[in-house]
């Protein structure tokens, strides 16, 4: 699900981590010294739960959480998710350091486009959360349509030679996006049950009053 | 598991200035995945190589960080040989097998390796506190390094209570991560993850503020430039220039 060190062009590689650096000081202005540990807790619960495999078939998948991300945390889920990410590659190897920056993008966009979504959507069904729950659901599946789609499409203009291994992995994610999409509703659906001040938090806390 | 576990051995990576060595080869990283000609890429490969060798880290450690990046580069070899195009080897009806994609996945694969044995040794020859006093010499955002450090302790936190977890559920009979059918109890073992951690770490966090934490984080690493911390790091960025020099030509 991540591009991997020594597949993408240096350009590209450059160009990931000057618009991972704009996102990121666009995360940083929204965030306040408090909100730190919540967004440990997800960029650390995104790093855990991308450990968790299922068997599909003759192939596996792991969760990937960016939906639950930008449904919890809003824009600042992209300091979670460069975190996250950084942790990954350095203590799993899993993704890349040099595809750091635009590996960050792939997730972070689709994550904010999660929250542009839901934020309305929260307030319209606060008394409806299998509704709530199922639009959740729906857009985190979405997210890793749009995050596979952004590889293919990144990997297709940085050169020709890796775009049909990156068309063969990109199809496989269809799954994922059913699975991820499936597991968010229910997270969701006992999250809204048990702890709804995690779903709602960003409404009331600084990471909301800010922005 | 730990990223410095073997921050207190002895070698000249180790007793190299964190900074002067963030200047040399964080460069000398992106150099590498800059690389496409042959001459330039082995340069790439020998230079990772002798600073794994110098830094006295144990093989063992090295080839189990490595194993990651080997899998995939393993999986990716026969993937990138039938979709490559280029130069066929062999043809038989739809399915063609391309030379060009044997050099692709080499050079996938020194890229990568490369990148990887200059990160351990640009983490993993110092203890983390000192790697993020570095980086807040190059002015990270304080906000960005608590993260990382918080981040960092929560792993360790959250993989401790996902083992309780598992173990629990075990017991109780479920078979977990076996398939869809078992969704339900692994969502309930997530959140109930998610949720523990969470109040774990307000609470963990309101202890920090109450003992003084500020958000910086005081430690008794003191940085001090000597002359062979600037020697190693004119030599690294000399070979980098090399390498691009090669490059170009």
């Amino acid at each position: 699900m991540h591009i991997p060190d020594g597949v993408l062009d240096i350009k590209f590689i450059a160009g990931g981590f000057a618009a991972a650096a704009g996102l990121t000081t666009l995360a940083l202005k929204k965030v306040k010294r408090d909100d730190i540990p919540r967004l440990a807790v997800m960029g650390a619960f995104f790093f855990v739960s991308s450990l968790i495999h299922f068997k599909v078939g003759i192939t596996s998948v792991h969760l990937t959480s960016i939906g639950l991300m930008g449904v919890i945390l809003g824009i600042p889920s992209i300091l979670a998710i460069l975190t996250g990410l950084f942790f990954q590659a350095v203590m799993f190897q899993h993704g890349g350091i040099s595809t750091l920056g635009i590996n960050t993008v792939i997730f972070g966009l689709p994550a904010l486009l999660v929250y542009g979504a839901f934020l309305p959507l929260a307030k319209k069904w606060k008394n409806r959360p299998f509704c709530l729950s199922l639009a959740g659901g729906i857009l985190a599946g979405l997210t890793i349509l749009t995050a596979a789609g952004l590889i293919l499409l990144i990997i297709r203009f940085s050169g020709d030679e890796f775009t049909g291994i990156a068309f063969v992995f990109s199809t496989a994610h269809g799954m994922l996006a059913l699975v991820e999409g499936v597991i968010t509703f229910f997270m969701l659906r006992r999250l809204l049950k048990i702890k709804p001040e995690m779903i709602y938090a960003y409404k009331t806390s600084p990471l909301e009053s800010s922005g | 598991m730990e990223l410095d576990q073997y921050a207190r051995l002895r070698s000249p990576i180790h007793s190299w200035d964190a900074r002067w060595k963030f200047i040399a080869l964080v460069p000398l990283i992106f150099v590498c995945a800059a690389v496409k000609q042959a001459p330039g890429l082995l340069c790439a490969a020998l230079v990772s190589l002798a600073m794994v060798i110098i830094s006295r880290l144990p093989i063992r450690h090295v080839l189990k960080i490595l194993k990651g990046p080997f899998y995939f580069i393993i999986i990716m070899t026969p993937v990138l040989m039938l979709t490559s195009g280029g130069e066929r080897l062999v043809s038989w009806e739809m399915i063609s097998v391309y030379r060009s994609g044997l050099f692709i996945a080499a050079r996938l694969a020194i890229k990568a390796l490369s990148i990887m044995l200059l990160f351990i040794c640009l983490f993993a020859t110092a203890r983390l506190q000192e790697s993020m006093k570095a980086m807040e010499f190059f002015k990270l955002p304080s906000i960005l390094l608590s993260l990382l450090f918080f981040t960092y302790r929560y792993i360790f936190l959250y993989l401790e209570e996902l083992g309780k977890l598992l173990t629990a559920a075990r017991l109780r009979g479920y078979t977990l991560l076996r398939g869809l059918k078992s969704l339900q109890s692994t969502v309930s073992i997530l959140v109930t993850l998610l949720i523990r951690s969470y109040e774990q770490s307000e609470r963990v966090y309101a202890a920090m503020r109450l003992r003084g934490y500020t958000g910086t984080f005081p430690t008794l690493c003191r940085f001090k430039t000597q002359a062979s911390d600037v020697l190693k790091t004119s030599l690294l960025l000399s070979l980098s220039v090399l390498i691009v020099y090669m490059e170009v030509l």
